[in-house]
């Protein structure tokens, strides 16, 4: 029973493990953080596997946990006004980023536009690119509306299509 | 269906969201629609740059999470929650043990001390009994030695067959 149960959490964690870690870090911004969150989501799926019936729920299940474990990390930081500690963590993805992206200057471009759009868009766009979930299941996650869903997926690829376009432009 | 229709059907596509029917259906326009060929080349162009070059995931971060794991796993093989004692419990236990270990050391004496008296009181009445029996054996070898005669009459003897 106990291997049978180790076998199971083995599958779903190495096939969500990259996408939530990479969502996770996207909404916190901090490597640090998003560890504890990732470590702390995947220890929560360990002891309720047993207590999920529909395995295909398993995916909302992972995500609405980091989203939940996310949003409480940024509320605790605006409320206790910790932002000085996480500037730190936030230089660090920065820096890291950077390099990335100095091999790739569209995907660097793609990133800014995120980063300076309303969160609330970037997210769906963030959670529909990480968890591979349909509209409803987003709408449910959120709890906002499937047209919502929809239309704010439509607004964030429309801009990152705007963003593209004009580097194009400017490299003509 | 116009060019405006087919973009929400190309976004449609990026979202995974589009049947199999209107797949087709996108397709074949875009085979003859430049302006909205272009357009699906540059979303699939974000998608692609979005999704490349992340980062693995982190091996300590791997490593931090299969240990907490086994400490659990470990945990439970040595010491199974559902015969788990709450620690008040065992404490209690523990307090009754010594409560009942003292009480029963003092009662170990008391019935020492009583075994002890019982044991005088014994032997005293045995020592009564001894002298009793020699007083009697005394006054018993000291009276007269008595005569039966034999007689039909003397109640001494008991008549049989007769």
């Amino acid at each position: 029973m106990q291997n049978t149960q180790i076998i199971n959490f083995t599958l779903i964690y190495n096939k969500h493990k990259k996408a939530l870690y990479h969502y996770v870090l996207k909404i916190t911004k901090s490597e640090m953080k998003a560890e504890d969150i990732v470590h702390d989501v995947f220890i929560k799926l360990f002891d309720n596997l047993s207590s999920i019936v529909d395995t295909t729920k398993i995916e909302f299940w992972i995500f609405k946990t980091a989203r939940n474990l996310s949003v409480d990390h940024l509320r605790q930081v605006k409320r206790d006004n910790l932002r000085d500690v996480d500037i730190a963590d936030c230089v660090i993805v920065a820096e890291d980023l950077a390099q990335t992206f100095e091999k790739n200057e569209t995907k660097e471009i793609i990133m800014n536009e995120l980063n300076n759009m309303n969160p609330e868009q970037s997210e769906v766009f963030l959670l529909k690119e990480y968890s591979g979930m349909s509209y409803r299941e987003i709408a449910g996650l959120m709890e906002i509306s499937e047209e919502l869903v929809k239309s704010r997926l439509y607004k964030v690829r429309e801009k990152l299509k705007t963003a593209i376009l004009n580097l194009n432009r400017g490299e003509l | 269906m116009n060019c405006e229709n087919i973009n929400n059907f190309i976004h449609d596509y990026f979202d995974n969201e589009l049947s199999t029917e209107q797949e087709s259906f996108l397709f074949t326009h875009l085979a003859q629609c430049e302006g909205c060929k272009a357009n699906f080349k540059t979303l699939n162009r974000v998608q692609f740059e979005f999704r490349k070059e992340e980062s693995e995931f982190p091996e300590q971060l791997e490593e931090r999470i299969f240990n907490t794991i086994r400490n659990k796993e470990h945990r439970v093989a040595t010491n199974s929650p559902g015969k788990r004692l709450p620690t008040y419990l065992i404490y209690g236990y523990g307090v009754l043990v010594t409560i009942i270990s003292v009480f029963m050391t003092y009662r170990f004496f008391d019935i020492k001390e009583e075994t002890l008296d019982y044991k005088g009181t014994l032997e005293s009445t045995i020592t009564q009994i001894d002298v009793q029996k020699r007083q009697i054996s005394m006054l018993i070898n000291e009276m007269p030695a008595v005569k039966v005669r034999a007689s039909v009459n003397n109640s001494n003897i008991l008549k049989k067959g007769i």
